[in-house]
Parts: C-alpha cells; sequence; structure tokens
C-alpha cells in the first residue's frame, strides 16, 4: 500500500498557500503589491480576471483599467501557456475543498457525469459565451467565477457584510453539493462552471499542441491498464480508449494525482 | 452507414452540449435579469439562474439515460 501522507500534504499546502495569496483575511497578493511594490492590484482577487480586459478591448475602456489587474492577466496567461493550469493543479482552493468533500459521500452515490454528456463541450460553450456576452450585453456573468463566487463566500465566513442572497445561495449548493459531494472527483464545479478555469485547460490545450507546456503521458510498456488513475483522477481527464490510458488536455489540471496512484510509476509529464 | 450516423449522432450531441454551456451565461439575457455586477452578489439579478438551468438539464439525462439504459459504458478496467 503505498503512503499517500506525505503527498496529500503537500496538495495542501500548496492550496492552503493558493489561499493564503489571494484570500482575505490574509491576501498576501495584494499586501505584497500594494506594501512592497506600493501598487494598487484593483478589485481584488478580481485583478487576474480573464473577461474584463478582454471585454474592455472592445468596448475602448482597456487603457482606463488599473495597470496592474491588466498585467497581471497577462502574465497569469502567459504562465499558462508555459506551465499550463498551474493555479488549478496547485493554488485553487476553490477546487481543492469540494474535492475534500466528495470524500465524504460513498463513491456509488455520485454521479460519474462522463457518462451521461461530453464535460469538455459543455465546459468550453460556458467559456465561450461567458467571454463574448459582455461584448453585446455589457453585463458580468460573474456568479461562477471563483474568484468572485469563492471570494463572496469567504467573505461571508470571515465575517464580512455581506448579504447571503439567493443567487449565492443556489450557486453554494450546486457547488458543494451536487458538483461537489455527489459528483465523482468532487470537482464538478471546475469541469462545468469555472470559466478561470476553463481559461486555463484553453491555454494548455493549445501550449500543449504547440509543445511548449508539459503534459501527462503514459508509458504504455510499462502500463498494466489497472484503471487507477482514470479513477483517482479529480477531474476525470483519464480514460482508457481503445486498450490504452490517455489523459485529456482539456480537462487536465496537472493536479498529479494519476502519477501518484500510478503503481507502475508509468505516468510521467513531458513534451 | 451505421457508424457515420453514430458518427453523426456523437457530434450533434456535442454541438448541443456545447450550446447549452453557452446557455448558462446567455440565459440570464433572454430572462431579462442582466443588470450588471456591482461587486455585491444579487445586484445581477440572477446570473446565477443559468447554472440551475444546467443542473435540471444534467439531471433531466440522467434519468433519462438511465431510463432508456443508453449510459455509456466506461472500459471494464476504469470500472474497478
Amino acid at each position: 500500500m503505498k503512503n499517500t501522507l506525505p503527498f496529500t500534504l503537500k496538495r495542501t499546502a500548496g492550496y492552503l498557500f493558493g489561499f493564503a495569496l489571494l484570500y482575505a483575511p490574509f491576501e498576501l497578493y495584494r499586501r505584497f503589491m500594494e506594501g512592497v511594490l506600493a501598487l494598487q492590484p484593483g478589485f481584488f482577487p478580481h485583478a487576474f480576471c480573464p473577461r474584463i480586459p478582454t471585454a474592455e478591448i472592445f468596448t475602448s475602456g482597456f487603457f482606463d483599467l488599473n495597470s496592474v489587474m491588466v498585467w497581471s492577466t497577462i502574465v497569469f496567461w502567459l504562465l499558462c501557456l508555459v506551465f499550463g493550469p498551474f493555479f488549478c493543479g496547485r493554488l485553487c482552493i476553490a477546487g481543492f475543498f469540494t474535492e475534500t468533500l466528495s470524500h465524504i459521500v460513498p463513491d456509488k452515490y455520485k454521479i460519474e457525469w462522463e457518462k451521461y454528456v461530453p464535460v469538455a463541450h459543455i465546459r468550453y460553450g460556458m467559456l465561450l459565451a461567458y467571454m463574448l456576452l459582455p461584448l453585446w450585453y455589457g453585463f458580468y456573468p460573474c456568479a461562477y467565477c471563483n474568484f468572485y463566487f469563492f471570494d463572496s463566500l469567504v467573505s461571508v465566513i470571515f465575517g464580512a457584510a455581506l448579504d447571503f442572497t439567493l443567487p449565492l445561495l443556489i450557486s453554494g449548493v450546486l457547488y458543494m453539493v451536487l458538483f461537489g459531494l455527489f459528483t465523482k472527483g468532487g470537482r464538478g464545479y471546475c469541469r462545468f462552471l469555472c470559466p478561470q478555469g476553463a481559461m486555463q485547460s484553453f491555454w494548455f490545450y493549445i501550449s500543449a499542441r504547440l509543445g511548449i507546456a508539459a503534459r501527462i503521458k503514459v508509458d504504455e510498456s510499462a502500463c498494466v491498464k489497472c484503471g487507477l488513475c482514470v479513477k483517482s483522477c479529480p477531474m476525470r481527464a483519464m480514460s482508457i480508449k481503445n486498450g490504452s490510458v490517455q489523459s485529456s488536455t482539456a480537462l487536465c489540471i496537472k493536479c498529479g494525482v494519476c502519477s501518484h496512484n500510478c503503481p507502475r510509476g508509468a505516468i510521467h509529464t513531458g513534451r | 452507414m451505421s457508424s457515420m450516423k453514430t458518427k453523426f449522432l456523437q457530434s450533434k450531441d456535442k454541438a448541443l452540449n456545447f450550446a447549452v454551456g453557452a446557455g448558462i451565461p446567455a440565459g440570464t439575457v433572454l430572462s431579462g435579469t442582466a443588470g450588471g455586477c456591482t461587486g455585491v452578489c444579487g445586484s445581477c439579478g440572477g446570473t446565477c439562474l443559468g447554472g440551475l438551468a444546467l443542473a435540471v438539464y444534467l439531471g433531466g439525462r440522467v434519468i433519462f439515460k438511465r431510463h432508456n439504459k443508453t449510459v455509456l459504458q466506461a472500459e471494464p478496467s476504469a470500472n474497478k
């Protein structure tokens, strides 16, 4: 039996660091920007929003945006091109929270969405409309973005003066119950509704095809097709097709769970 | 011929689900509730209602596919 404790502790530490980096009451990123660099990072943690700068290019408001916000977004995208969805896989506490939560419910009560719908298509359909709609309608469909939604939840938990409204409640139930507790892998919200995650995976998909970012690779000669990687992948990115194990770059967040669980050490990253 | 039909149905299903995904944020426009986010949850007038529609759609797919026994089966080793 493999000792999973060091790996789990390492993963947890990464996600807790991500939490401390972005969310109140810690907000290390904002403190660093303000305290050390004397810069205002804009409305936080929206500083990394992929949609607002894109929409503002077309509405001529781009140059009025907070420059830290624009640069944070550009650097964030470039990092995703080079490293893949590093934020989802290593730092995003929102996804890790529901992934951990899902362990409470036995597997037989959880839904394997891939059996019923092509998840990646819903995910990227959502991203497309999320990015494009504001160009015509000028409203901000932020309700699902983890940088808005999870920040709101955390603010409520830490006692911020925020109304616990019906929309927040609906999003919360979807996030924690349907797409968390009762979804295999516990990352249903990440897969269906998180535009930040979809955006990172979009860059990863392109960069992996261009050979820039390293992707998950399976050594066919070592693989015994036991299916442990498929079963353990929180994003359900691993599958067995035509007798070989494959990883989908459209869903993979490079969290390392598959390679950790592989009994033969057949899974590694490479270009 | 049947493989062509299967491919067509799969592509149709993928296109339909892509449209469903796009409908999550787009649905709020149709509902006429799009007011713009001001940073306070609720001010957008219910942009999360599209997610509720998604949950209903997904629930419907699960019930329909289970009822018609057309659930995709993963390869045996992945089902252990």
